[in-house]
């Protein structure tokens, strides 16, 4: 299977760093798709399942061919964050509709109503979030894949390449120190 | 403060804090972190603060599964079908879990089999899952019961995911086996008592399984009977917690799978080791689930798994007959589900059942039942209506064990007297032997509980009688129009009406033709007279009135009538197509049997009665009652089908602004509003019949279905030919699809009956 995200990937592998940003809008794309199309489905109150959507895409880009962890990891990389995206630009507009304002159009129709409350709770660990990466990358992907893809601990270290203790050392730390950034704001 | 100062002080401070979180146990924390910060006290001041922070129980980041407050499900990575693992060829998925994907395979060499490979999810310490589960081989290879499947081998594949081999049981998971044949109470006791017995095989052995759920309990088939198979003996240990084993770090814990059948000393992943007490917990909840059909803390599932496992280890969990109480409006499902109505269901479990949950599910697990053998007895004990265990030796339990064993010879008002006097008698017993106090107050504290236990009874059982009441009089009210609009029509028309009545009731009359007095005679219709073919003056031809009932056998080889079907609730059907009254009945969306039968010769003289009906039912429950509507729209389609086409857009105009009145009932409107429209398009009148279709098609559009009973409708109207591109128009696509597949389906199963 030779598609575009394969050929991303092989590029990557290569060594091309400038390829992971061609990465991301399409992943962002067919999540949001896949997003979408499941929330059509579904009866209302459902919600979607981050992990689950995230292998659905891996699935149909890549395909189930493909055992190969270090195409996983990319693919991951780039599902982290487009998933954090979608689920900001959620947060944001439910927001700015309690503010009164329009919604914002970017925002997935049919996704779970969260709480103002949740809204500004998750925009405020998102720039906290942008802090930490600013300091410590590793960290700061860490988090995403954990909280935004929902991986666990083990295949969040597969995915960056760094050993389970590590992984949970820097959990730890970067759980703490985004908790106090965001008390601090 | 530059940036590689800043890197600087973080780098310091995630190092002093990641050190305080290793600490061994009994090390001075406040000396340890005065030694690394010196008399830097701002870097003090940032460790000390995250470590705060660190122990708080409200990060955001806890609920891992992208702020939606769901668990997480790990999504299991398929490895295509056909490929070859050793000497295992990978046939079909059937089924993946928390650990992983099971697929059933072939196996060639050296004996050729299919079995079960389930291939662990990425992620896992390959080598260690396997030493582990090698470690515990020749144990595993010594099990050889008939509810354990074998586990015959492990390795890895390769791409490094460790899976393990097992025989191959294809079947259901127990709960959704008993839920399906609907077993009752006892059936799925029984079942659940040969789980007990291979979970105590395996104890004796020695092996514990640490993973007990429904989905590792398979139930299949061997000829003809239900066996009970527990799947994963020896893999749960080898995967599960491979973390906690080597790691300090137990409060990052990760959990394979749900918790939701976990012990709390597994919840907790305090390290302690696990033994033979946590299978009997999770054995516990088993049974719960198969009971209640919940498990003990199912509600506590939607505040994340942190919250839940803390539920686990410290909420206690309701009384498996108390949580039938708390059910809403799941319980007459899970009640039907187990052939039993709500309250006998909440009676089987009060008692013997509560305890021995209770005993199974203790926090403490020295509490609990040692092993699987004990429970094992002790659900043997309960099904031959013996003293169980859990209860212990209490003397009041026992005596009333005695008296149940004994009901026949012993009325329930002697066993509650008994009891008393018994009581009675060992609290005086126990007065004389001076005990003490405390064991004095624990017994009047048995005392009042077990009246206001009583008290529930009672409540419960007047409740059901208000509403078995309520259920009667309406029944009556509407034997009562159902009777004088039939009188009415006699009168009026001089024509013989029969009325089957409502069956409790147990009278039946019939209003016959001419009389030599003047006035109508009513026959009342014993059984004798119907088998006799009744009193000379009425003639009651081709009815087959409600089955069932001895009374009303059909009399063949005459001409049928028009028959007017009505339930207790006043559901009304007209049937005169001489078909079981009951089928149609049924037929036609309702529920039970109909319990009046109003048999009138003719056609419009059934409109006609059904129209003074209406007007009964007016009279006696208000002019919107739901009878009122149901029987409006069942007029409209007698109007339909003898192409009065304005009388029905009459009839279904008045219904459809009693509903508008009464506010929304989504489906009710879309189907007036659709039988309207088809009235309106018969008669040419296509501007009124689309916005009136308009209607409609919003109203399935809100109930986002076409239900059953309007398929019909809709495709009447799509096959009056002008306006089926208006209607195709109209109807979403998802709606429309699902109305295809529906109209497949009937045809069908029209042909599948032919």
């Amino acid at each position: 299977m030779d598609n575009d995200v394969t050929r991303i990937l092989k590029a990557i592998k290569a060594g091309r760093g400038e390829a992971t940003d061609e990465l991301l809008p399409i992943v962002y794309h067919e999540l949001r798709d896949l997003a979408t199309k499941k929330l059509r489905n579904e009866a209302a109150g459902n919600t979607l399942q981050p992990t689950a959507l995230v292998h659905e895409a891996y699935l149909r880009l890549i395909g189930s061919e493909s055992d190969d962890w270090e195409n996983r990891a990319h693919f991951f990389g780039a599902a982290a964050e487009a998933m954090r995206r979608i689920l900001i630009d959620h947060a944001r507009s439910k927001k700015s509709q309690k503010r009164g304002g329009e919604s914002q159009p970017v925002s997935l129709e049919g996704l779970p109503e969260i709480s103002l409350e949740k809204a500004e709770e998750l925009i405020a660990l998102d720039e906290a979030l942008n802090e930490l990466a600013a300091v410590d990358s590793t960290k700061a992907d860490l988090v995403k894949l954990r909280f935004f893809v929902g991986l666990n601990m083990e295949e969040s270290a597969l995915a960056l390449g760094i050993s389970l203790r590590t992984a949970e050392r820097n959990w730890a730390y970067a759980k703490a120190w985004l908790h106090r950034q965001v008390c601090r704001d | 403060m530059k940036a590689n100062e800043m890197d600087h002080t973080t780098n310091q401070e995630e190092q002093i804090f990641l050190a305080v979180l290793e600490l061994a146990p009994g090390t001075d924390r406040e000396e340890f972190l005065k030694s690394k910060c010196g008399d830097n006290h701002e870097l003090l001041k940032r460790v000390e603060e995250l470590l705060s922070f660190h122990q708080r129980g409200d990060n955001l980041l806890d609920d891992t599964s992208g702020g939606f407050g769901m668990p997480t499900v790990l999504a299991a990575d398929t490895i295509a079908v056909g490929t070859q693992i050793g000497p295992y060829k990978l046939l079909q998925e059937i089924g993946t879990g928390g650990m992983g994907v099971v697929y059933m395979a072939e196996q060639f060499h050296p004996v050729r089999r299919k079995v079960a490979v389930k291939i662990i999810k990425w992620g896992m310490d390959t080598r260690n899952v396997i030493a582990r589960f090698e470690a515990e081989r020749q144990a595993l290879a010594m099990m050889d019961h008939p509810n354990i499947t074998k586990v015959f081998d492990a390795g890895s594949t390769s791409s490094g995911r460790p899976y393990f081999v097992m025989e191959l049981v294809t079947g259901l998971a127990i709960t959704d086996y008993c839920d399906r044949e609907k077993l009752s109470l006892r059936d799925r006791i029984e079942l659940f008592y040969q789980v007990c017995v291979g979970v105590k095989h395996a104890h004796q052995k020695g092996i514990i399984h640490r993973d007990l759920k429904p989905s590792n309990v398979m139930v299949t088939h061997y000829d003809g009977v239900a066996v009970p198979k527990i799947i994963d003996f020896g893999i749960a240990k080898a995967v599960d917690h491979s973390l906690t084993d080597k790691t300090l770090f137990t409060s990052y814990g990760n959990m394979i799978g749900t918790p939701e059948y976990m012990s709390p000393e597994q919840a907790e992943m305090s390290g302690q080791d696990i033994d033979t007490r946590a299978d009997v917990y999770s054995l516990g909840v088993l049974m719960y689930e198969l009971l209640t059909g919940t498990t003990p803390f199912y509600h506590w599932k939607k505040k994340g798994i942190h919250k839940f496992c803390d539920a686990i280890c410290h909420e206690e969990a309701e009384l498996a007959s108390t949580r039938i109480n708390n059910l809403a409006d799941t319980v007459e499902e899970i009640s039907r589900n187990r052939g039993t109505d709500v309250r006998s269901l909440k009676r089987s479990l009060r008692g013997d059942m509560d305890w021995i949950l209770s005993k199974s599910m203790s926090k403490k697990r020295n509490e609990r039942y040692e092993t699987a053998a004990d429970l094992a007895r002790d659900v043997k004990r309960y099904l031959d209506g013996q003293v169980i265990e859990a209860a212990g030796p209490n003397l009041r339990y026992r005596a009333r064990k005695f008296f149940r064993k004994h009901r026949t010879s012993i009325s329930l008002a002697s066993v509650i007297f008994g009891t008393l006097v018994i009581a009675t008698i060992v609290s005086t017993v126990f007065g004389l032997k001076a005990i003490s106090a405390r064991r004095l107050a624990d017994s009047r504290l048995h005392e009042v509980d077990q009246l206001r236990k009583q008290a529930e009874n009672e409540r419960d059982r007047a409740l059901a009688a208000e509403q078995k009441l309520q259920r009667l009089e309406r029944g009556s009210r509407i034997e009562a129009a159902a009777a004088r609009a039939a009188e009415k029509f006699h009168r009026e028309n001089n024509d013989v009406v029969i009325h089957y009545a409502n069956r409790e009731s147990n009278r039946n009359f019939a209003w016959a033709g001419d009389s030599p007095s003047g006035e109508p005679p009513v026959i009342e219709l014993t059984q004798e007279k119907i088998a006799h073919g009744l009193a000379p003056e009425v003639r009651i031809v081709g009815v087959q009135p409600p089955k069932n009932d001895e009374r009303f056998r059909p009399k063949v080889g005459q001409p049928h009538e028009f028959s007017v079907l009505i339930g207790d609730s006043g559901d009304v059907t007209v049937s005169n197509d001489g078909s079981q009254p009951a089928n149609t009945f049924q037929r036609h969306g309702h529920r039970g049997d109909p319990r009046h039968l109003v048999i009138i010769q003719d056609k419009d003289g059934t409109k006609q009665y059904l129209k003074s009906y209406v007007n009964e039912l007016r009279e006696s429950f208000g002019p919107d009652d739901d009878t009122v509507v149901k029987t409006l729209i069942e007029i409209g389609n007698m109007e339909l089908n003898d192409k009065d086409w304005s009388e029905a857009e009459n009839s279904f105009r008045e219904s459809r602004d009693i509903l508008q009145l009464r506010g929304k009932n989504d489906e009710q409107m879309a189907r007036v509003e659709l039988l309207m429209s088809k009235a309106q398009l018969l008669q040419d009148k296509h501007a009124l019949a689309r916005e009136t279709l308009k209607k409609g098609v919003n109203h399935l559009v809100r109930l986002r279905q076409v239900p059953r009973e309007l398929v019909d409708v809709v495709k009447e109207i799509s096959e009056l030919d002008v306006h089926q591109h208006e209607l195709q128009e109209l109807l979403p696509a998802t709606l429309r699809s699902e109305l295809e597949e529906k109209l497949q389906k009937n045809i069908e199963i029209e042909i599948h009956q032919k």
